[in-house]
């Protein structure tokens, strides 16, 4: 099988371009300029290769990554990026992240990672079936939001008109932590009312939702609605095994199923072509090498595959460098198997999970 | 999928939900922490997909429930019951038992005792079913007959059922849900998955058809949405719950009255009624109320309370139940000693001298307490969930209007005239007296009226 995109594991070449442009002495990104100055690193120098680069470069530690987040959210985002990439004619997307855990960090999707993303995402929904000429119906967080604008694109660049119900994990944590669960409960029927409109009244032939609605569907969706659908891809949370078992099984059978791991900081990782053998897992397929995941221990040392452990984040384009970013998920660290292993020879994710949200559902409950 | 994937589950226990008669696992397990924080089990928790197979499994499962003949049933519950009673008293469930008693903050050796008092009632479940139905006998849950112009349907073709983790005995409710032929679904509280899941185990090695009875551990948000009726323990529900479906059960606020002091042997037995499962039922007495000294009622009280000390829970005579969230064990305390600052007397402080506050090896416990109290003492008119007895000084003829709010109310001696006060108050449910004035709990006693009155409607379907 011929890999037709642009991905490929992390290179040494790859890896040190990209540091040499950040690390720049003239036109690098001033916050990564500054800490390599506090830091007494000299990367633009030293870094040759991937190795390097982690050697280098990674989070030393929690205050290390908690200085950058906190500038994420109180400097301006050109501080990120590369003096030469702002002032290039490529669109700039000003991302957020969900803002679940705090005030929102902000960052870029640059128009080539941009165009890197959406390659691998046609590809992924290609593969699995996901049909094209047809309308979505996107069930999940727009506003700042990344992932409302990736849809929105990939639907119309696909062949249809994207209708969407707005989401806003802020509100229903605030409902979560506040105890108002009277006001949880009416935003969620809000929600199905909304959608149960659309499905009425239009064409709907791919459903995107966080995984956590996609389970709702059956209780709050009356079935007859949801017979022209023809694909259903999710993202957020993880959908338990049973849970995605149930939803190809019970609930859209004969659909295809597709799930997507991603956030402003992690990117977008593909659900692995659905073989047998995954028995209903969802192990993720990374899009290196914009992005490098990887799963570490408490030493930052990557897990044997097959075991758990913290997700590892490298963010690895033009207009953003994340270095060793530690995420509050969880994860299994998959050494690639099945069809699609040659194409994709890098480490996999298993069933990503954020514990916080497993302990408090209410903040689950919809994103 | 029907273990559990992660590695500590080697050496806990691992408690599945239950898909009708099918263990499963629906995702990653939680991990049930103890009294002392100590991870004592692992749990499923499943997903709204899973509980939608749940209920519709249970919706499939009338016709199967509706068609097995009336002695088969019962001997089905019967037969369940003895492999439960086998396995506790065999030491198959010792591992269960003691994550249970963590996890509960229960002494070992009386949550065993629980479980087993539901096996003995699970053995007259027929006397127990018979007594609610409109003709006295089983037959009208299976063919809905009533010889009239109507019939005795079910209000509902799914049952949920909320099951706190006060102490095992709770199970009878579900099991005589269960009995009514309605298929079941059982939500349990964080703290015990375990009692719920070793009598559905046994219930369908014993032959219950499957989707019968499932269980979802912990929150079970599209129970609430599906189910056809809902019962719920004590005061507060969801409030998403719809309540022209709910039921709620077993709230307590019990009390007793004492026209005059009643002897020792009844004091004793008074102490007893507040010691019952650990003082953690709707049945335990919670207030004693007296036309006389409450100063001498409270001391004859406190000196039986006494004789029961704090002990680890593994301690085969402890009695006292630990509090397993500290946040609630100083909630509790709180509340107590709030009122002791406001002039209420710690009548076991004096005569002990034993703090409230206890700690044994890490765990939390509260001292078994009798409070003088005034009778317009909040405390008055909660339960606790340690043996907590508060004794306050009542006019008699005021004692039938204190006692309001109640769900039983004991009274003890020979006093007509108090007793049909304490009858004709519409919010006191049972009155026991005379001889009977600790009976407790029986479930041929209707409580909060008959769990049948909620299950069954009369429904005229005509013609025949």
């Amino acid at each position: 099988m011929n890999n037709p995109l642009p991905l490929h594991a992390v290179s040494d070449a790859h890896a040190r371009a990209v540091v040499r442009r950040h690390l720049h002495p003239e036109t690098g990104s001033p916050f990564w300029l500054e800490r390599d100055r506090k830091l007494g690193t000299d990367a633009y120098s030293k870094v040759d290769g991937w190795e390097s680069a982690q050697e280098l470069l990674a989070f030393r530690d929690e205050a290390d990554q908690e200085a950058y987040e906190e500038a994420s959210r109180r400097r301006p985002v050109e501080d990120f990026i590369p003096a030469d990439v702002v002032r290039d004619d490529d669109f700039l997307w000003a991302a957020q992240t969900g803002g679940t855990t705090g005030l929102p960090k902000h960052a870029t999707w640059g128009g080539a990672y941009w165009k890197h993303v959406s390659e691998f995402s046609h590809y992924a929904m290609d593969t699995h079936g996901i049909p094209r000429d047809c309308n979505w119906l996107y069930i999940s967080p727009m506003g700042p939001h990344t992932i409302g604008r990736l849809v929105l694109d990939w639907a119309e660049s696909r062949g249809g008109m994207f209708f969407s119900i707005d989401l806003d994990p802020r509100i229903v944590k605030i409902f979560g932590e506040e105890g108002m669960t009277q006001a949880y409960d009416r935003y969620v029927q809000h929600i199905w009312d909304q959608v149960t409109a659309v499905l009425q009244s239009q064409r709907i032939g791919v459903i995107y939702g966080t995984a956590r609605l996609l389970e709702m569907i059956p209780e709050y969706v009356d079935a007859k609605f949801l017979k022209d659908v023809r694909g259903v891809v999710h993202a957020g949370t993880t959908l338990p095994v049973q849970s995605h078992k149930l939803l190809r099984e019970d609930v859209f059978p004969g659909v295809p199923v597709l799930g997507m791991y991603g956030s402003s900081t992690t990117s977008i990782s593909w659900q692995k072509p659905f073989e047998p053998e995954d028995e209903h897992q969802l192990v993720y397929i990374p899009s290196s090498p914009s992005v490098a995941i990887d799963v570490v221990d408490d030493d930052k040392n990557p897990v044997a595959y097959g075991e758990e452990g913290r997700v590892r984040v490298w963010r690895l384009t033009d207009d953003q460098l994340l270095p060793g970013f530690l995420e509050r998920d969880r994860a299994r660290r998959v050494k690639p198997y099945g069809a699609a292993a040659e194409l994709f020879p890098w480490a996999w994710v298993g069933d990503p999970f954020s514990p916080e949200f497993t302990e408090g559902r209410r903040v689950e409950g919809v994103y | 999928m029907s273990q559990p994937p992660t590695a500590t589950a080697k050496r806990l226990p691992a408690v599945p939900s239950w898909v009708g008669a099918e263990p499963t696992w629906s995702a990653r397990p939680a991990e049930l922490s103890g009294c002392r924080g100590e991870p004592v089990a692992t749990v499923d928790h499943a997903s709204r997909l899973v509980q939608q197979r749940m209920v519709n499994r249970a919706k499939a499962a009338v016709p199967a429930l509706q068609s097995i003949d009336d002695d088969e049933w019962f001997a089905l519950f019967r037969r369940a019951a003895e492999i439960v009673r086998h396995r506790v008293e065999g030491g198959a469930l010792t591992a269960e038992l003691a994550a249970l008693s963590s996890a509960c903050g229960l002494p070992v050796r009386r949550a065993a005792r629980g479980i087993l008092a539901v096996v003995d009632q699970m053995l007259r479940l027929d006397d127990i079913m018979a007594v609610q139905s409109l003709d006295g006998t089983t037959s009208p849950y299976r063919t809905g007959q009533t010889g009239r112009g109507w019939s005795w349907l079910p209000a509902g073709r799914t049952a949920m059922v909320r099951v706190p983790a006060n102490f095992p005995t709770i199970a009878i409710e579900w099991l005589q849900v269960l009995a009514s032929r309605r298929p079941t679904l059982v939500s349990t509280s964080k703290h015990d998955p375990f009692v719920a899941a070793i009598f559905v185990e046994a219930l369908y090695e014993a032959g219950l058809p499957d989707g019968a009875v499932s269980i979802c551990h912990d929150s079970a948000e599209t129970f609430h949405r599906l189910a056809d009726q809902v019962i719920w323990p004590g005061e507060q529900y969801p409030p998403g719950l719809d309540p022209t479906k709910l039921k709620l059960y077993h709230f307590g606020r019990s009390k007793a009255v004492l026209p005059e002091d009643p002897g020792d042997e009844a004091w004793t037995r008074l102490a007893r009624l507040a010691f019952q499962g650990c003082g953690r039922l709707c049945t335990n007495v919670s207030s004693i109320a007296v036309p006389w000294s409450a100063q001498e009622a409270a001391e004859s009280l406190a000196a039986k309370f006494a004789e029961f000390p704090v002990l680890p829970l593994a301690d085969p005579a402890a009695n006292i139940p630990a509090f397993t969230d500290p946040d609630d064990w100083n909630y509790v305390a709180k509340l107590v000693e709030r009122e002791i600052a406001a002039g209420a007397e710690d009548v076991t402080a004096r005569l002990t001298d034993v703090p409230l506050r206890v700690e044994l090896d890490g765990t939390r416990f509260l001292r078994p307490t009798v409070l003088r109290v005034q009778p317009d003492s909040p405390l008055v008119r909660v339960e606790l969930p340690f043996p907590f007895v508060t004794v306050t000084e009542v006019p008699r003829a005021e004692l039938a209007h204190a006692c309001r709010d109640s769900l039983i109310v004991s009274l003890t001696g020979k006093d007509d005239e108090l007793l049909d006060l304490l009858v004709a108050e519409p919010s006191i449910t049972k009155v026991f007296h005379g001889e009977q004035f600790d009976r407790g709990y029986d479930p041929i006693d209707p409580q909060e009226g008959y769990l049948a009155d909620f299950l069954f409607q009369k429904k005229p379907v005509l013609p025949h």
